[in-house]
């Protein structure tokens, strides 16, 4: 059965607003961001089910607001914002072949990114044990995924230390 | 238990909704007991009626509608153009004749669909079969087998555990053909079933070869097809690799036709 958007903003539409904000650091760019989400939720709604609809919301937010610092190249000012930065900025191997708007067409928006993978680890603190149970990985696929990842933040903070 | 770390935010979200499951109540039940912890699902609570305050959801609402559909309009527009330059349009006028037999054939045409491999069965790997259509009947091509220009070929396939598939083929120019879905973008199917496309193809004279790909997912997502019929073109012609990204399995099937000095 297709999701009920306007059900599903009338419940999870501050919470999706409150993520942005704190993605973007912006009140305007949240409020776009967030309705952005919607409008993924409206193009998906036939194939999306509304079991744990609000953590799909959730990580569908994060992911248009990753997508959105990366091409805007814009981050929050948030204590968390350099390291979402870097994440946005991160090259990834799903990168190499594919735009990430293809890529999530391809998979037409089932598919988590790494980069909202890597938020929910490192920026949120969830365990790989609770971001694998929401993206419906295992624990050794989350970490795969990571992996490269965590390679260039890494290299990133070797080049701070020794410029 | 977690006593020692902070609830993660997707957590607290659903703790002020009230939607953690049994076993994250367990997972922070001592968490959700302090008072701390209390304040700040109280707290959100108290944003989420700000947040409907100062953005109204029949406005949101209306605003996500609108975006809706400007990117609708807009995907038409882009679509349309795109079909014809990139896709069947062009081929079957320029470079393939759509040969009108077999037209009344359907899925399950048992003459050919019983003998498609029996990777069919419902949770298997999908097949795919070639036959090649002569005056006394049709053959089923072997994989890597000698075709010719105006050979009339038919493709098979069977499902298997595939819950999304889509087929191509590209030829020894680089050109992609698409051959299912054929005209709606809807690249779902179901598990089990055995479909032999109800049309058939007159081979051109490109060189070389003809790569057939059958590109499967378990996930019953949509496949956006042009991209990854583009994808399979891009890899065959720069140095036949094939390469997909997670998820997408892929299966092959070549025939192989005479070169350009042969020809």
């Amino acid at each position: 059965m297709a999701i009920d958007v306007e059900a599903a903003y009338r419940q999870f539409g501050p919470m999706v607003v409150r993520r942005c904000r704190k993605m973007l650091g912006s009140e305007e760019a949240a409020v776009d961001a967030a309705q952005d989400t919607f409008v993924r939720l409206m193009e998906y709604r036939e194939r999306l089910s509304e079991q744990a609809l609000c953590s799909l919301l959730y990580r569908m937010a994060t992911n248009v607001c990753l997508n959105r610092l990366r091409s805007q190249r814009r981050r929050p000012a948030d204590p968390d914002g350099e390291l979402i930065g870097r994440i946005a900025d991160a090259r990834l191997p799903e990168d190499r072949f594919l735009s990430m708007s293809v890529l999530q067409r391809l998979f037409a928006g089932h598919r988590d990114s790494t980069r909202t993978i890597a938020v929910l680890h490192l920026v949120d603190g969830m365990t790989l044990q609770e971001v694998a149970d929401e993206v419906g990985l295992s624990v050794s696929g989350v970490r795969k995924r990571l992996a490269p990842l965590r390679e260039q933040l890494a290299q990133l903070e070797r080049e701070e230390v020794n410029p | 238990m977690t006593t020692n770390r902070q609830i993660p935010p997707l957590m607290l979200e659903k703790a002020a909704a009230g939607l953690l499951s049994a076993g994250e109540l367990r997972m922070f039940a001592d968490a959700l007991d302090t008072a701390e912890v209390q304040a700040q699902i109280d707290g959100l609570r108290s944003a989420d009626q700000r947040i409907r305050d100062d953005y109204p959801p029949v406005r949101m609402l209306a605003g996500i509608r609108e975006k809706y559909d400007a990117r609708r309009r807009a995907r038409r527009m882009v679509l349309i153009p795109a079909a014809a330059t990139g896709g069947v349009v062009l081929l079957a006028l320029a470079l393939w004749v759509v040969v009108p037999v077999n037209r009344d054939l359907r899925e399950d045409t048992p003459s050919v669909a019983a003998s498609l491999p029996y990777e069919g069965i419902k949770g298997g790997m999908p097949g795919l079969s070639v036959f090649r259509n002569g005056e006394d009947g049709q053959e089923e091509m072997a994989d890597g087998a000698m075709a010719s220009k105006g050979d009339v070929l038919q493709l098979a396939f069977s499902t298997g555990g595939a819950q999304s598939l889509l087929v191509c083929s590209v030829d020894g120019r680089g050109t992609v053909t698409r051959h299912y879905p054929q005209e709606k973008e809807n690249t779902l199917v179901t598990p089990g079933q055995r479909v032999l496309l109800p049309f058939a193809f007159e081979l051109d004279d490109a060189p070389g070869y003809e790569k057939f790909f059958l590109v499967w997912s378990t996930e019953p997502a949509q496949m956006d097809v042009a991209a990854v019929c583009d994808l399979l073109a891009r890899g065959t012609r720069q140095d036949g690799a094939t390469r997909l990204p997670d998820g997408l399995l892929l299966r092959e099937f070549t025939v192989r036709k005479p070169s350009a000095e042969e020809q």
